[in-house]
């Protein structure tokens, strides 16, 4: 070994795992040359130089907790922000649907006039009307209430499964009507011009029109004049059962409802609080009429479920003008909520034939025809739309049954049964709509 | 009826997760500390790079690899960090070189950990970055010349070539310091 060699190799002297061989080599150059021996010397001093003296350890505080923790909030995080991009996607055809519950009523209630009922219900008629004239001057309001929902969820997810979760509304009913509701987790602000939806934990900030669905069906909360308009329409009608009740400053008034829709087919039933029998219970002010408090019992299956539950209502407070507005923390901004496309191929046919279809485009793995009418294939995140084009790809129809309707839904369900590439056989029913002024089908759910 | 298994199937398992922090998390986080010279910043990279991991799995063709990736993933957050914290923080790192003890931040184990840190950044900054990589991993981090390869994915050769070319101008420097000393 020479001394060019010895450089080129010295590195090897301060390996990990030191090859023997050449470490012998290598000694045997340095006995014989003293600047070599010298280089290494001084290379292996500050080596040792560089070595840290004291043993490194972290301050122990439960990184891999730490880890896991970190792991949970970003999975939280994906899975709201895809059902919230699933569902405000959906926000225009949720607000039809409450519209539709409310033509509903009065559509097909109406044809029942003969009612033995009837007398029942003029006492609470007239509770009722004098509610909506002492409701009908608000300057404002704020409602605390309780209702049986999840943090992540929706402001209409309302479930008998969940515990109670605080709802707070402010509504100011001068000048653009303003309003704000918020739950843990979420806040809907209504600045007179426009909604706004902030979901903090998701950092999501969306903004839509003034009309949009944010809140959804909690939206008849903003305007308790409304609700007592409803239950007046509702009983005139002569579908409910009536009891009214007097204590020295109180007046309580108790709705026993039956499910709305069409339940021939049960198989929607329950799944929304205006399409389960419920109990509504209105405590009034006795001397000024205003609505005190409120609570909706869901009945299913021989129990009475309280969901909701107002525990306090003020009126015509001051509420301060930044309660409707959000503060977005730095780095957020407000995207703007659009609306979705149609295609001609999903327009003017039958149900039956826009599930065939459907099926027919994801067993061609076609997907450009039904990305348009289906949310699934318009998420953002590529690599989970490929595995779900993976999984529905290429499937083989077995049948398409006949469709059907079921409770308030305004579109139509297709029983459906289909083979997986993987062999997997899915059998249920496809929830299509066409409820939109082109008449073009969308997939809802069901797949 | 949502595919959710299928969906989640390229993610890590958290029992392989748990495995593979408590197996390297204490050697990634030194490594990042005396990158960073905070053991907070270190942690957090770490933290990160765990979470990250978790998500998006690389595709490696033997496990050997990991190491690598998670030292590759660890270093080049913290090149990153470095870059953008160079203006305000570099000066503050500096500056606590003058420091007395009791003013430095942390408790007496992290500030004994902090002057550990500069004591050997002196050292680094005085050759290339891309020398100091390497004798960094080497001598701190005590991975082999292989491992060095696998992470900054370059050839062994260049990797020892590196370290030595960093060693012979340190050596050189000292030489030159210790020629200055002499002749005071
Ligand atoms: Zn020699």
């Amino acid at each position: 070994m020479n001394c060019k060699e010895f450089n080129n190799n010295l590195a090897e002297l301060f390996d990990k795992n030191i090859n023997s061989v050449l470490a012998a080599q290598m000694q045997e150059h340095m006995k014989n040359c003293s600047d070599c021996a010298s280089k290494y010397k001084e290379a292996k001093a500050i080596v040792a130089g560089m070595q840290p003296v004291i043993p490194f350890t972290s301050s122990g505080s439960g990184l891999k907790q730490k880890i896991l923790n970190q792991i949970k909030k970003e999975e939280l995080k994906m899975e709201t922000v895809q059902k919230e991009k699933f569902r405000l996607k959906t926000w225009q055809k949720r607000a039809m649907t409450v519209a539709a519950s409310i033509v509903f009523i009065v559509a097909v209630f109406m044809l029942s006039n003969h009612n033995p009922l009837v007398n029942t219900a003029k006492a609470a008629e007239s509770i009722m009307t004098r509610s909506i004239t002492a409701l009908e001057s608000l300057r404002s309001m704020f409602i605390t209430m309780e209702v049986r929902s999840d943090a992540n969820e929706n402001f209409d997810y309302i479930s008998t499964q969940s515990d109670f979760i605080e709802y707070k509304i402010w509504k100011q009913f001068t000048g653009n009507e303003p309003w704000r509701m918020e739950k843990p987790g979420r806040i809907v602000v209504f600045d007179g011009e426009k909604q706004y939806l902030y979901i903090p934990e998701a950092s999501i900030a969306y903004t839509a029109s003034k009309n949009a669905g944010l809140v959804e069906w909690m939206k008849i909360f903003l305007d308790p004049k409304k609700i007592m308009e409803y239950e007046l329409e509702f009983s005139q009608q002569h579908r409910a059962k009536y009891a009214t009740e007097e204590t020295s400053d109180e007046i309580i008034l108790t709705v026993n409802a039956d499910a709305l829709g069409d339940f021939h087919n049960n198989y929607l039933k329950n799944a929304s609080v205006p399409e389960s029998d419920n109990t509504r219970i209105y405590t009034f002010d006795k001397t000024t009429s205003l609505l005190k408090s409120f609570k909706l019992f869901v009945n299913t299956e021989g129990k009475s479920v309280k969901v909701i539950g107002i525990k306090n209502i003020a009126y015509n407070i001051p509420i301060l003008a930044t309660m409707f507005t959000i503060q977005l923390p730095n780095g957020l901004a407000w995207q703007e909520l659009t609306n979705q496309e149609y295609v001609k191929a999903f327009t003017g046919i039958s149900a039956k034939k826009a599930a065939r279809k459907f099926f027919k485009a994801l067993s061609d793995e076609d997907y450009k025809t039904i990305t348009p009418v289906w949310d699934e294939l318009r998420i953002e995140d590529k690599s989970k739309m490929e595995q779900l084009k993976s999984f529905y790809g290429g499937l083989e129809m077995i049948s398409i049954g006949e469709p059907f309707k079921s409770g308030l839904y305004p579109g139509e369900f297709v029983p459906y049964k289909v083979k997986l590439r993987s062999g997997k056989v899915l059998e249920s029913n496809l929830a299509i709509r066409n409820d939109n002024p082109s008449k073009t089908w969308e997939v809802d759910g069901g797949i | 009826m949502k595919p959710e298994r299928e969906i989640n199937s390229n993610r890590t398992s958290e029992a392989k997760l748990e495995q593979l922090i408590g197996k390297y998390q204490e050697s990634l986080i030194k490594h990042a500390f005396y990158m960073l010279g905070s053991v907070q910043d270190a942690e957090d990279v770490t933290q990160d790079i765990f979470v990250k991991f978790y998500f998006q799995p690389p595709v490696l063709s033997d496990s050997s690899k990991i190491k690598a990736y998670l030292y590759r993933m660890v270093h080049n957050a913290c090149i990153d960090l470095l870059r953008n914290r160079k203006q305000e923080q570099q000066v503050h790192i500096n500056s606590l070189i003058n420091l007395p003890d009791e003013q430095l931040n942390g408790g007496r184990k992290e500030v004994m950990l902090q002057k550990e840190f500069l004591r050997i950044n002196e050292w680094m900054q005085q050759i290339p970055e891309e020398q100091a990589f390497v004798i960094r991993m080497r001598i701190v981090s005590k991975l082999s010349f292989k491992e060095i390869a696998r992470t900054l994915e370059l050839p062994v050769t260049t990797v020892k070539s590196r370290f030595t070319y960093g060693l012979n101008k340190l050596r050189k420097l000292t030489g030159i310091k210790k020629e200055v000393y002499d002749e005071l």
